[in-house]
Protein backbone atom coordinates (compact mmCIF):
# COMPACT_ATOMS: atom_id res chain seq x y z
CA UNK A 1 0.00 0.00 0.00
CA UNK A 2 0.96 4.29 -0.36
CA UNK A 3 1.87 6.21 2.33
CA UNK A 4 3.14 9.36 2.32
CA UNK A 5 6.40 10.45 4.66
CA UNK A 6 6.91 13.71 4.71
CA UNK A 7 4.77 14.41 1.71
CA UNK A 8 6.77 11.82 -0.38
CA UNK A 9 4.81 8.45 -1.39
CA UNK A 10 6.35 5.55 -0.29
CA UNK A 11 5.30 1.62 -0.85
CA UNK A 12 5.00 -0.25 2.63
CA UNK A 13 3.36 -4.24 3.44
CA UNK A 14 -0.56 -3.69 4.81
CA UNK A 15 -0.62 -4.08 8.60
CA UNK A 16 2.89 -2.01 8.80
CA UNK A 17 2.57 0.13 12.27
CA UNK A 18 3.86 3.39 13.01
CA UNK A 19 7.16 2.24 15.24
CA UNK A 20 8.30 -0.32 12.12
CA UNK A 21 7.57 3.20 9.68
CA UNK A 22 9.45 5.15 12.02
CA UNK A 23 12.53 2.77 12.10
CA UNK A 24 12.54 1.76 8.72
CA UNK A 25 12.14 5.58 7.72
CA UNK A 26 13.85 7.99 10.22
CA UNK A 27 15.08 6.23 13.46
CA UNK A 28 16.05 9.35 14.85
CA UNK A 29 12.62 11.24 15.02
CA UNK A 30 11.57 12.27 18.24
CA UNK A 31 8.21 13.22 17.26
CA UNK A 32 5.41 12.62 14.48
CA UNK A 33 2.16 13.51 13.17
CA UNK A 34 0.20 11.07 11.57
CA UNK A 35 -3.34 12.26 9.57
CA UNK A 36 -3.27 15.51 11.70
CA UNK A 37 -3.07 13.90 15.39
CA UNK A 38 0.15 14.01 16.94
CA UNK A 39 2.73 11.42 18.78
CA UNK A 40 0.77 8.39 17.50
CA UNK A 41 1.07 5.11 19.78
CA UNK A 42 3.75 3.10 18.63
CA UNK A 43 1.63 -0.49 17.74
CA UNK A 44 -0.93 2.07 15.62
CA UNK A 45 -0.98 0.06 12.21
CA UNK A 46 -0.67 2.41 9.19
CA UNK A 47 -3.78 2.45 6.09
CA UNK A 48 -3.59 3.06 2.33
CA UNK A 49 -2.70 7.13 1.93
CA UNK A 50 -1.67 7.52 5.47
CA UNK A 51 0.55 11.08 6.20
CA UNK A 52 2.87 10.49 8.58
CA UNK A 53 5.25 13.12 9.60
CA UNK A 54 8.50 12.17 10.99
CA UNK A 55 11.01 14.85 12.59
CA UNK A 56 13.14 15.43 15.38
CA UNK A 57 12.18 18.26 17.81
CA UNK A 58 15.20 19.74 17.90
CA UNK A 59 16.32 19.60 14.54
CA UNK A 60 17.51 21.72 11.71
CA UNK A 61 14.51 22.17 8.99
CA UNK A 62 15.50 22.45 5.20
CA UNK A 63 12.96 25.12 3.90
CA UNK A 64 11.27 22.82 1.05
CA UNK A 65 10.33 21.06 4.14
CA UNK A 66 9.27 23.07 6.79
CA UNK A 67 5.77 24.38 4.58
CA UNK A 68 4.66 20.36 5.13
CA UNK A 69 5.51 20.30 8.74
CA UNK A 70 4.21 23.55 9.63
CA UNK A 71 0.66 22.83 8.05
CA UNK A 72 1.28 19.27 9.43
CA UNK A 73 -2.12 19.79 12.02
CA UNK A 74 -4.30 20.57 8.79
CA UNK A 75 -6.05 17.52 6.75
CA UNK A 76 -3.94 17.06 3.46
CA UNK A 77 -6.82 17.78 1.18
CA UNK A 78 -8.30 21.07 3.02
CA UNK A 79 -4.35 22.44 2.88
CA UNK A 80 -3.70 21.62 -0.84
CA UNK A 81 -7.30 23.53 -1.10
CA UNK A 82 -6.02 26.39 1.03
CA UNK A 83 -2.53 26.92 -1.45
CA UNK A 84 -4.93 27.16 -3.82
CA UNK A 85 -6.36 30.03 -2.99
CA UNK A 86 -6.25 34.14 -3.42
CA UNK A 87 -7.81 36.55 -0.62
CA UNK A 88 -7.80 39.54 -0.56
CA UNK A 89 -7.58 42.37 2.66
CA UNK A 90 -8.66 45.46 2.44
CA UNK A 91 -7.00 47.35 5.54
CA UNK A 92 -4.14 46.46 7.37
CA UNK A 93 -5.06 47.48 10.81
CA UNK A 94 -6.95 45.78 13.87
CA UNK A 95 -8.51 43.61 11.37
CA UNK A 96 -6.65 43.26 8.79
CA UNK A 97 -3.63 42.38 10.50
CA UNK A 98 -5.06 39.77 12.26
CA UNK A 99 -6.95 38.32 9.36
CA UNK A 100 -3.80 38.21 7.46
CA UNK A 101 -1.84 36.75 10.09
CA UNK A 102 -4.80 33.84 10.55
CA UNK A 103 -4.89 33.06 6.80
CA UNK A 104 -1.32 33.09 6.21
CA UNK A 105 -0.54 30.75 8.99
CA UNK A 106 -3.20 28.34 7.83
CA UNK A 107 -1.69 28.32 4.49
CA UNK A 108 -2.96 30.54 2.01
CA UNK A 109 -1.80 30.31 -1.26
CA UNK A 110 -1.70 34.35 -1.97
CA UNK A 111 -2.54 37.19 -0.02
CA UNK A 112 -3.51 40.93 -1.56
CA UNK A 113 -2.93 43.25 1.59
CA UNK A 114 -3.88 46.88 0.80
CA UNK A 115 -3.75 50.00 3.36
CA UNK A 116 -2.09 53.54 2.79
CA UNK A 117 -1.29 54.06 6.16
CA UNK A 118 1.85 53.81 8.35
CA UNK A 119 2.29 51.76 11.46
CA UNK A 120 1.86 54.67 14.61
CA UNK A 121 2.25 54.22 18.35
CA UNK A 122 -1.25 53.55 18.99
CA UNK A 123 -2.04 50.84 16.90
CA UNK A 124 0.00 48.24 19.04
CA UNK A 125 -2.98 47.80 21.70
CA UNK A 126 -4.45 46.05 18.80
CA UNK A 127 -2.40 45.68 15.82
CA UNK A 128 0.09 42.78 15.05
CA UNK A 129 2.75 45.44 14.52
CA UNK A 130 6.20 45.53 16.13
CA UNK A 131 7.65 48.28 18.19
CA UNK A 132 10.78 48.68 16.00
CA UNK A 133 8.09 48.79 13.42
CA UNK A 134 6.37 52.54 13.67
CA UNK A 135 6.99 54.57 11.26
CA UNK A 136 6.86 52.09 8.64
CA UNK A 137 3.99 51.45 5.78
CA UNK A 138 1.42 49.19 7.47
CA UNK A 139 1.85 46.36 4.56
CA UNK A 140 5.67 46.35 4.22
CA UNK A 141 5.20 45.42 7.83
CA UNK A 142 2.93 43.13 7.71
CA UNK A 143 4.05 41.15 4.69
CA UNK A 144 7.57 41.06 6.34
CA UNK A 145 5.54 39.76 10.02
CA UNK A 146 4.10 36.94 8.03
CA UNK A 147 7.27 35.85 6.11
CA UNK A 148 8.49 35.57 9.23
CA UNK A 149 5.73 32.51 10.67
CA UNK A 150 4.72 31.62 6.84
CA UNK A 151 7.69 31.88 4.57
CA UNK A 152 5.50 29.98 2.09
CA UNK A 153 2.97 32.37 1.48
CA UNK A 154 3.00 34.54 -1.43
CA UNK A 155 2.10 38.31 -0.10
CA UNK A 156 1.15 41.28 -2.80
CA UNK A 157 1.51 43.88 -0.30
CA UNK A 158 0.00 47.20 -1.81
CA UNK A 159 0.31 51.04 -0.39
CA UNK A 160 -2.77 52.75 -1.74
CA UNK A 161 -5.35 53.83 -0.71
CA UNK A 162 -8.35 52.07 -1.99
CA UNK A 163 -11.15 53.31 -3.76
CA UNK A 164 -13.88 52.83 -6.51
CA UNK A 165 -10.88 53.44 -8.82
CA UNK A 166 -8.59 51.13 -7.96
CA UNK A 167 -10.21 48.19 -6.22
CA UNK A 168 -10.80 46.09 -9.57
CA UNK A 169 -7.36 46.29 -10.61
CA UNK A 170 -6.09 45.22 -6.92
CA UNK A 171 -8.36 42.72 -5.96
CA UNK A 172 -9.34 41.78 -9.35
CA UNK A 173 -7.52 38.17 -8.82
CA UNK A 174 -8.66 37.50 -5.22
CA UNK A 175 -11.96 35.54 -5.15
CA UNK A 176 -12.84 36.45 -1.68
CA UNK A 177 -11.80 40.05 -0.03
CA UNK A 178 -12.15 40.57 3.72
CA UNK A 179 -13.29 44.39 4.34
CA UNK A 180 -10.85 45.55 6.66
CA UNK A 181 -11.65 49.13 7.31
CA UNK A 182 -11.94 51.34 10.09
CA UNK A 183 -13.98 54.34 9.17
CA UNK A 184 -17.52 53.45 8.54
CA UNK A 185 -18.04 55.39 5.36
CA UNK A 186 -14.51 53.86 3.82
CA UNK A 187 -16.40 50.28 4.67
CA UNK A 188 -19.61 50.76 2.64
CA UNK A 189 -17.84 52.90 -0.23
CA UNK A 190 -15.32 49.91 -0.32
CA UNK A 191 -18.35 46.88 -0.14
CA UNK A 192 -20.63 49.09 -3.08
CA UNK A 193 -17.90 49.35 -5.29
CA UNK A 194 -17.04 45.88 -5.02
CA UNK A 195 -20.44 44.53 -5.44
CA UNK A 196 -20.76 46.97 -8.64
CA UNK A 197 -17.47 46.01 -9.93
CA UNK A 198 -16.58 42.51 -9.14
CA UNK A 199 -20.13 40.67 -8.56
CA UNK A 200 -18.88 37.36 -8.58
CA UNK A 201 -16.35 37.97 -5.36
CA UNK A 202 -17.15 37.12 -1.96
CA UNK A 203 -16.65 39.95 0.72
CA UNK A 204 -16.59 39.32 4.15
CA UNK A 205 -16.95 42.59 5.85
CA UNK A 206 -17.08 43.35 9.38
CA UNK A 207 -19.11 46.22 11.55
CA UNK A 208 -19.52 45.98 15.21
CA UNK A 209 -16.55 45.16 17.05
CA UNK A 210 -15.91 48.57 19.56
CA UNK A 211 -15.60 48.35 23.12
CA UNK A 212 -15.93 45.51 25.45
CA UNK A 213 -19.52 44.28 25.38
CA UNK A 214 -20.59 40.62 25.04
CA UNK A 215 -19.38 38.79 22.70
CA UNK A 216 -22.01 36.65 21.71
CA UNK A 217 -23.67 39.84 20.40
CA UNK A 218 -20.90 39.15 17.03
CA UNK A 219 -23.04 37.40 14.78
CA UNK A 220 -21.32 36.03 11.12
CA UNK A 221 -24.75 37.67 8.89
CA UNK A 222 -25.33 36.96 5.14
CA UNK A 223 -26.96 39.53 3.99
CA UNK A 224 -26.79 38.84 0.03
CA UNK A 225 -25.11 35.61 -2.02
CA UNK A 226 -21.72 37.13 -1.77
CA UNK A 227 -21.78 39.25 1.40
CA UNK A 228 -21.06 38.43 5.00
CA UNK A 229 -20.68 41.32 7.65
CA UNK A 230 -19.47 40.02 11.06
CA UNK A 231 -19.78 41.73 14.14
CA UNK A 232 -22.47 43.17 16.75
CA UNK A 233 -23.60 45.61 13.48
CA UNK A 234 -24.13 48.12 16.30
CA UNK A 235 -21.27 49.22 18.76
CA UNK A 236 -19.47 51.98 16.65
CA UNK A 237 -15.94 53.16 17.65
CA UNK A 238 -16.42 56.73 16.60
CA UNK A 239 -18.92 57.46 19.65
CA UNK A 240 -15.81 56.54 21.92
CA UNK A 241 -16.35 52.84 23.12
CA UNK A 242 -12.67 52.23 22.52
CA UNK A 243 -11.22 49.44 20.29
CA UNK A 244 -9.11 46.30 22.41
CA UNK A 245 -7.39 43.80 20.98
CA UNK A 246 -9.39 41.02 21.87
CA UNK A 247 -12.92 42.15 20.61
CA UNK A 248 -11.09 43.24 17.60
CA UNK A 249 -9.44 39.83 17.31
CA UNK A 250 -12.42 37.93 18.04
CA UNK A 251 -14.67 39.40 14.83
CA UNK A 252 -11.22 39.15 12.66
CA UNK A 253 -10.40 35.52 13.23
CA UNK A 254 -14.65 34.94 12.33
CA UNK A 255 -13.75 36.94 8.78
CA UNK A 256 -10.81 34.29 8.38
CA UNK A 257 -12.75 31.58 9.32
CA UNK A 258 -15.42 32.49 7.25
CA UNK A 259 -13.03 33.16 4.54
CA UNK A 260 -11.46 29.66 5.05
CA UNK A 261 -15.27 28.31 5.37
CA UNK A 262 -15.94 29.50 1.47
CA UNK A 263 -12.61 27.97 0.32
CA UNK A 264 -13.18 24.62 2.03
CA UNK A 265 -16.87 24.69 0.87
CA UNK A 266 -18.22 24.01 4.55
CA UNK A 267 -21.60 25.48 5.79
CA UNK A 268 -21.33 28.69 7.60
CA UNK B 1 -46.67 53.82 0.12
CA UNK B 2 -45.45 50.44 0.53
CA UNK B 3 -41.54 49.27 0.82
CA UNK B 4 -39.80 46.14 1.79
CA UNK B 5 -36.96 47.05 4.23
CA UNK B 6 -34.36 44.57 4.75
CA UNK B 7 -37.38 42.08 4.77
CA UNK B 8 -40.03 43.73 6.78
CA UNK B 9 -42.41 45.48 5.07
CA UNK B 10 -43.26 49.02 5.97
CA UNK B 11 -46.04 51.85 5.08
CA UNK B 12 -45.40 55.35 4.72
CA UNK B 13 -48.59 57.41 5.05
CA UNK B 14 -46.93 59.71 2.35
CA UNK B 15 -44.52 59.21 -0.82
CA UNK B 16 -40.71 58.71 -0.25
CA UNK B 17 -39.61 60.02 -3.46
CA UNK B 18 -35.32 58.91 -3.51
CA UNK B 19 -33.43 56.70 -1.68
CA UNK B 20 -31.76 59.19 0.27
CA UNK B 21 -34.96 60.32 1.74
CA UNK B 22 -35.89 57.04 2.79
CA UNK B 23 -32.43 56.87 4.38
CA UNK B 24 -33.03 60.75 6.03
CA UNK B 25 -36.40 59.67 7.59
CA UNK B 26 -34.87 56.47 9.33
CA UNK B 27 -32.14 58.22 10.58
CA UNK B 28 -29.31 56.18 8.37
CA UNK B 29 -26.35 58.44 7.11
CA UNK B 30 -25.64 58.09 3.01
CA UNK B 31 -22.12 57.36 3.14
CA UNK B 32 -22.34 54.87 5.55
CA UNK B 33 -25.04 52.57 3.63
CA UNK B 34 -24.23 50.14 1.22
CA UNK B 35 -27.66 49.64 -0.60
CA UNK B 36 -29.43 47.14 -3.15
CA UNK B 37 -32.34 48.09 -4.66
CA UNK B 38 -34.63 45.27 -6.11
CA UNK B 39 -31.31 43.01 -6.13
CA UNK B 40 -29.21 45.92 -8.11
CA UNK B 41 -26.36 47.67 -5.55
CA UNK B 42 -27.02 51.22 -6.07
CA UNK B 43 -23.78 53.51 -6.45
CA UNK B 44 -22.90 55.74 -3.52
CA UNK B 45 -23.58 58.55 -5.93
CA UNK B 46 -26.84 57.63 -7.41
CA UNK B 47 -28.40 57.62 -3.74
CA UNK B 48 -29.94 61.01 -3.63
CA UNK B 49 -31.23 60.48 -7.34
CA UNK B 50 -32.58 56.84 -7.48
CA UNK B 51 -36.62 57.26 -7.43
CA UNK B 52 -38.31 54.81 -4.94
CA UNK B 53 -41.38 53.16 -6.40
CA UNK B 54 -44.27 51.57 -4.49
CA UNK B 55 -43.80 47.77 -3.37
CA UNK B 56 -39.73 48.14 -4.07
CA UNK B 57 -37.41 45.72 -2.20
CA UNK B 58 -34.61 47.62 -0.55
CA UNK B 59 -31.48 46.55 1.81
CA UNK B 60 -29.74 48.91 3.83
CA UNK B 61 -26.46 47.58 4.91
CA UNK B 62 -25.22 50.07 7.62
CA UNK B 63 -22.01 50.25 8.22
CA UNK B 64 -20.51 51.47 12.09
CA UNK B 65 -16.81 52.78 12.58
CA UNK B 66 -13.69 50.45 14.14
CA UNK B 67 -10.82 47.59 12.98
Amino acid sequence: MQIYINDTPHTVEAQTTFAQARACFLPEATAAILNTVPNPAPETVLREQDRLYLYKRRGEFADGDLRELILARQPHEATEKLRAACVGIAGAGGLGSVVAENLARAGIGKLVVADCDVVEPSNLNRQRFQLRQVGMDKTTALAANLRESCPFVTIDAIQERISADNCVRVFGACAIVCECFDAAESKASLVTALRRQLPDCIIVAASGLAGCGSAQAITIRRVSANLYIVGDMNSDADSGLGLFAPRVGIVASLQAHVATQIILDEPI
Amino acid sequence: MKLIINGDEQIFDHPVATIAQLLEQLAVPVARTAIELNGAVVAQHQIETTALQDADHIEIVSFVGGG
